[in-house]
């Protein structure tokens, strides 16, 4: 933790495979955040840091089964904010943590805005997880600096 | 949050997730595209639906909403 700051880890986590000679690394970048719920206590959740996400996105799958605590932002937005995947979506807001190593054990609360998948897309690899999208780290001014060859440790998001 | 069951709820989730991800190698390998949940850093269950997997781990010892749940998703290119 940077005085005056606050820092989460990003964790680098996969495999190498190899054939014909050729390595190549099945990574992926997360981040640990805990989401707000109606029914109880923060639920910690690892997100996908997805760069190439402009918004955060939180699947069907997770939110209503974990009866996340989220309210819908009006709009009007953009149609490629209502949908995901070909199926709708509402934009809309949620408190999240960063869960610490001493009590209370969680940071926050911070909000987030996120597309809200209101249903499960049919040509999906299975469980998506929620993707941590560039507007996180834009509305929070983060510096982000991170490298995909050493595992777990990958690096930080520093929100000032 | 200052209730101490809350916090005590809320540590023993942490040391569930932070029990995943340490062994998040070797889970990964063991239920690749798949979830599991976590109870006491052992897995209870896994499996690709979520709701199901919550419905089928939870009982009166273990409250649904302090059950962790880690997925370990197929590799995919996010779609734009």
């Amino acid at each position: 933790m940077v005085l005056g700051s606050w820092s989460l880890p990003i964790s680098l986590a996969g495999a190498t495979h190899t054939a014909s000679g050729v390595s190549l690394p099945l990574l992926r970048l997360w981040v640990e955040l805990a989401f707000a719920r109606r029914s109880d206590v923060p639920l910690p959740r690892k997100c996908l840091l997805d760069t190439g996400a402009p918004v955060c996105v939180i699947p069907l799958g997770i939110h209503a089964p974990c009866d996340f605590d989220w309210q819908p932002v009006p709009g009007p937005w953009p149609p490629g904010l209502t949908t995901w995947m070909g199926v709708p979506c509402i934009v809309g807001r949620i408190d999240i943590w960063i869960p610490y190593a001493e009590a209370p054990f969680l940071l926050g609360p911070l909000q987030v805005i996120a597309k809200f998948v209101q249903a499960t897309p049919a040509q999906l690899p299975g469980n998506i997880p929620i993707l941590l999208g560039l507007n996180f780290l834009a509305d929070y001014l983060a510096q982000t600096a991170f490298q995909c060859h050493t595992l777990p440790h990958a690096g930080s998001i520093v929100l000032p | 949050m200052h209730d101490p069951a809350k916090v005590a709820v809320v540590r023993q989730m942490k040391d569930d997730f932070d029990w995943a991800l340490q062994h998040h190698t070797e889970l990964e390998q063991q239920y690749p595209g798949e979830s599991v949940v976590v109870w006491h850093q052992q897995v209870i269950a896994h499996g690709t639906n979520e709701a199901e997997l919550l419905d089928q781990a939870a009982s009166v010892e273990r409250p649904r909403e302090q059950l962790v749940v880690v997925e370990f998703p197929a590799y995919f290119e996010t779609p734009r």
